[in-house]
């Protein structure tokens, strides 16, 4: 029941915060992001709409959402040229306010684990991540998200981010590239350098390539395509 | 129509009135250059005449406001010399090159052909880095990106798109095929999807173009980026651990010279691998031209690499500090290690193979080409007049250093290079040469502030045959009273600081290393800010500075270089500034010191929309070292050593590309050159040229080009005038599995030839092509050279019907 609370505040603030940027709304089909590699299985669900599997070259709008399954990859780049790399058993939903030619961004990560390389972001553009115990606004780096029912790891690879804890005594901070933060359920944020098992999280969390196994059938080539380990 | 059919005729008849810069040459029949970008690397190929026995091929370039060329020994293959200028010399508004040949006949031939004398190199447009490339995204596929069809989508972002910009005026061309039907517009996001692309992509390199147009449907910018995509076969190899990529090709051609008829026969193999972080690098090139009596044709060469560390075995060329080693051929090994705070890089082998002289009589005393022989083995003969072969010359050089050269580097470099005197048995003068060195760079705020300095210490002796000398040696050569005025006791110092390490004889230069007149070194202070940059440097080469790691280094000159650079509205405005004081004379071994002096300006405008692109440039060359008859009348021979001499050099370069119901491309250059001589040789030079070329893509599978080029010399009374046309087409069909090209190329005037080319190329396989290539040459000229050593003109005269006929086959790995 806590965690469902913490959950639905966390919702509530990336929805609240997504309707309230200043400027003009884009047009709902506005599309901010394209989906550009799948593997196994990947679905998406438009605002009003039912889940559906998703294909590369998908355009995606604010309020989409985007779940994966086991072994499975989404890579999504932004018009600005951000990327995600969303990996295995994980949920996003993407919140976009456009104003001119700025986009502020806000993906919420429910659940599972996120790559990240956010392109440098211009004045008055933010790219956000929200999870169910943080907030965290960057403007232009790299690293991981994971989050899991423990609460919320960032592994920062570069630049620098600013973070607030949504529970507890809701604490600001800013971390720089090398370290990670580590937010849980209680409220508690814990800064330190990157340990090996992260490094290597990190590294893993940055692979897209693919192995192919073919099956030759009378009814033609089967091909198998799964994540490099 | 009447209109359409007349614009085609002018275009047509523009295109014979004027045309492509074709530099007459009795070695290069052609010159491939791609396009010029900022700070992209740029590969230029010459192509040899049928004729020509290139057994080197050395460029000089040299950047903006440079007024000395970097040389580089260029990679020659069967028909070719190739050479990649790195990204970092390729900046705006242009960059300047010319090529040196050597012959099997020991001749020396240079592209173009009349630079000895006009000093005239040929400029190349550098198209600068545009503010504007940034409001167009290509966000799939990224530039060089490796994918398969079934993966191949198109997605452009212009979310960063200047207000001005009309979105759906938005055109895409594929390989240059308008494409944009296909594109679904979503505000900021164009998108072609891999359900509506149902065009069958060709294995290999696609270009795509996005062209943005503004609200009065002028075009406003345009960006290109390539891909290719993989063979699905291969794609699927390369899906595992070990992403690979290579070419094999195999060329044989029989080429019909003044009647004599020779086979070439070549074999190309280069791999790439990438595995886990490290990264193969492999080339074998096997030709019939590879003599024993020749240095190497042949070349091969391994080479791994990481981030930290890399080594590479076989024909390479290592780069150290310019003064010390670069641009140089070695055989051999190379490795480095790259930790940041500490890193060392070696290299060693031969830069010359050992060649064998050969024998021609005996004599009785020592002489020019005669040389003491075992006389043992030559029946009590003592010596023996030889056409002398090259010894095997082997180099070893280190260089430690500290920093990662991000904001700081400090450096040392060793280079020993020495001739293995037994290789041969028939060879003058062994060399041997010592270099030492140091270099440091600090760099600050993302080096936008950047101060380089290196300098180098060298020792050169011309004839090691006889070993070190021994002190009663040098007390009986050196000295008030011996045959070199050098105290006796340096001279041992030197040999005894040096000892094991190098050869100290009378040969050795300097002997006076105390004065330096073998230190070259050089600083830089750049500055790169509000789009302006700005550079400072000075120099200083002592006039017996040797590096044989570094064979290009002009030496006995020393001064000051300056140079501005200034961007003006988005990089599309370019005014640069160079001024260069340089004085020869260092060590007072000339009668009179001359002063260099070099003003380098140019304005260059590059609109990015429909309108041309302009570069408009001026140098000023003036060399004077005082003397004059006139303000020396009592020295009789002041006129013979005078100089003073003022060279003008006035060059435009106009290129414009537009549509009008096809695609057109033409560009117009002009040279003039006048050099005035002042001094007793009164050695004036005038050189004019008009360069006009167009070309058309009449449709997807035909285009054609038209040049024309029109060039007039005189060199002293010596006039050469000559008028090259060039009409050119490309044509495939069988869905493109077959590709057709010819060419006829008349040059009228003082040199007269006519050539024609054709080329058939069919894909086999979609990785698999066959090539049949044709050309006939017809030439009957007389040119005019200069003797390198009287350096008076002469002519040379030619008259031939040649005719080449080449098959190639080429495979495709990825």
């Amino acid at each position: 029941m806590k965690k469902i609370n913490f959950q639905l505040v966390a919702f509530m603030l990336v929805v609240f915060t997504s309707t309230n940027f200043a400027g003009e709304n884009p047009s709902p089909a506005s599309p901010i992001a394209i989906v550009m590699k799948v593997v196994k299985d990947v679905s998406f669900k438009k605002v009003d709409g039912d889940w559906t599997t998703i294909k590369i070259g998908q355009a995606l709008s604010t309020g989409d959402e985007i779940k994966t399954g086991a072994k499975s990859l989404a890579l999504v780049k932004f018009t600005d040229n951000s990327i995600l790399r969303v990996r295995e058993n994980c949920s996003i939903k993407i919140y976009a306010d456009k104003n001119d030619k700025v986009i502020s961004k806000n993906t919420y990560i429910g659940k599972g684990g996120v790559n990240f390389e956010v392109a440098k972001q211009q004045q008055n553009e933010e790219f956000q991540f929200t999870t169910p115990t943080m907030v965290a606004s960057i403007r232009g780096t790299k690293g991981f998200f994971q989050v899991g029912d423990n609460g919320t790891v960032l592994v920062l690879e570069e630049g620098a981010v600013d973070y607030k804890s949504l529970l507890g005594e809701q604490i600001k901070g800013n971390v720089r590239g090398g370290n990670s933060v580590v937010f849980t359920n209680d409220g508690q944020v814990t800064v330190s350098t990157i340990s090996p098992q992260q490094q290597r999280q990190l590294e893993d969390s940055k692979k897209t390539n693919t192995k192919k196994i073919i099956i030759k059938t009378n009814q033609g080539d089967l091909i198998i395509e799964y994540l490099e380990e | 129509m009447v209109k359409k059919v007349t614009f085609f005729v002018v275009l047509f008849l523009f295109g014979l009135i004027p045309t492509t810069f074709a530099q007459i040459s009795s070695v290069v029949s052609e010159v491939k250059i791609g396009v010029a970008k900022e700070n992209e690397t740029l590969t230029i190929e010459a192509r040899f005449q049928p004729s020509s026995s290139v057994t080197k091929a050395v460029i000089g370039y040299r950047s903006f406001g440079q007024n000395e060329f970097t040389y580089s020994d260029m990679i020659v293959q069967g028909s070719s010399a190739f050479f990649t200028i790195p990204a970092a010399e390729v900046l705006p508004p242009n960059i300047e090159y010319f090529m040196k040949f050597s012959m099997t006949t020991g001749a020396e031939e240079t592209y173009p052909e009349e630079f000895l004398k006009s000093n005239t190199p040929i400029q190349i447009q550098v198209q600068g880095v545009s503010g504007k490339d940034k409001e167009v995204l290509v966000m799939s596929p990224e530039k060089g990106e490796k994918i398969l069809t079934e993966e191949f989508f198109i997605s452009i972002s212009l979310l960063r798109a200047s207000d001005i910009v009309n979105k759906s005026a938005t055109k895409i061309y594929l390989d240059n095929k308008d494409i944009t039907n296909l594109a679904l517009f979503a505000d900021d996001i164009i998108i072609i999807s891999p359900e509506n692309f149902q065009i069958q992509l060709k294995d290999g390199l696609h270009n795509l173009s996005v062209e943005l147009y503004d609200t009065t449907n002028t075009l406003y910018h345009s960006v290109s980026s390539q891909f290719v995509i993989l063979n699905p076969s291969y794609a699927l190899l390369g899906q595992s651990a070990i992403n690979y990529a290579g070419d094999v090709r195999l060329e044989s051609r029989n080429e019909n010279i003044q009647t004599v008829g020779t086979w070439y026969n070549n074999l190309n193999v280069n791999l790439q691998a990438d595995y886990k972080g490290f990264n193969l690098l492999s080339n074998v090139y096997v030709t019939s031209e590879e003599k024993k009596y020749l240095q190497p044709n042949n070349r091969y060469m391994v080479s791994l690499s990481n981030d930290y560390a890399a080594v590479t075995v076989g024909d390479h060329y290592p780069k150290y500090p310019s003064l010390v080693l670069n641009g140089k051929r070695v055989r051999g090994f190379s490795g480095e290690v790259n930790l940041g705070f500490f890193n060392i890089q070696t290299s060693f082998g031969e830069i010359s193979r050992d060649v064998e002289g050969t024998f021609i009589q005996y004599k009785d005393t020592l002489g020019g080409n005669i040389i003491a022989v075992d006389s043992i083995k030559h029946n009590g003969n003592k010596y023996a007049e030889v056409y002398p072969g090259t010894f095997k010359r082997s180099l070893l050089a280190i260089r430690p250093s500290f920093g990662r050269g991000e904001n700081f580097q400090f450096g040392l470099s060793f280079l020993h290079v020495k001739d293995e005197t037994g290789s041969i048995e028939y060879g003058t003068a062994p060399k041997e040469n010592l270099v030492l060195g140091t270099d440091l760079m600090f760099g600050f705020d993302n080096q936008n502030i950047l101060f380089t300095t290196q300098a180098a210490f060298s020792l050169l002796n011309n004839d090691i045959s006889q070993g070190s000398l021994t002190d009663s040696q040098i007390v009986s050569i050196f000295g008030p009273d011996g045959l070199i005025n050098i105290n006796p006791e340096d001279v041992k110092k030197l040999r005894d600081q040096v000892s094991g390490l190098f050869t100290v004889n009378q040969y050795v230069t300097p002997l006076n290393p105390q004065k330096l007149p073998s230190l070259a070194a050089e600083a830089a202070l750049s500055f790169n800010y509000f789009d302006n940059y700005l550079k400072g440097s000075y120099v200083y080469r002592g006039d017996q500075y040797s590096s044989f790691g570094q064979s290009y280094v002009r030496t006995d000159v020393a001064g000051i270089n300056v140079l501005d650079r200034l961007r003006l509205f988005e990089n599309k405005f370019f005014v640069s500034l160079g001024f260069e004081n340089l004085q020869d004379n260092l060590q007072k071994t000339k009668r009179a010191t001359t002063t260099f002096q070099t003003l380098n300006t140019s304005v260059s405008f590059y609109p990015r929309t429909n309108l041309p692109s302009i570069i408009v440039g001026y140098t000023r060359l003036n060399n004077t070292n005082g003397l004059s008859p006139i303000k020396d009348p009592a020295d009789s021979t002041a006129y013979l050593s005078a100089i003073d001499d003022i060279t003008n050099r006035i060059s435009t370069q106009l290129s414009y590309n537009f549509e009008w119901h096809y695609r057109h491309s033409v560009s117009l250059s002009f040279v003039n050159s006048t050099r005035d001589d002042k001094s007793y040789a009164n050695y004036d030079i005038e050189n004019s040229s008009v360069t006009v070329s167009s070309g058309t893509r009449w449709f997807d599978n035909l285009s054609s080009s038209f040049n024309i080029s029109m060039n007039n010399s005189k060199v002293d009374t010596t006039s050469f005038s000559y008028v090259s046309l060039s009409l050119g087409a490309n044509y495939s069909m069988l869905q493109e599995k077959l590709l057709l090209s010819g060419s006829l190329s008349p040059s009228f005037g003082d040199y007269k030839r006519t050539s024609f080319d054709a080329s058939a190329l069919y894909y086999l396989m979609p990785n698999l092509t066959l090539q049949l290539q044709f050309r006939y040459l017809n030439y009957d000229y007389t040119s005019s050279k200069i003797d390198q050593v009287t350096n008076i003109p002469y002519a040379v005269k030619a008259k031939a019907n040649d005719v080449i006929v080449g098959l190639t086959t080429q495979l495709y790995l990825q």
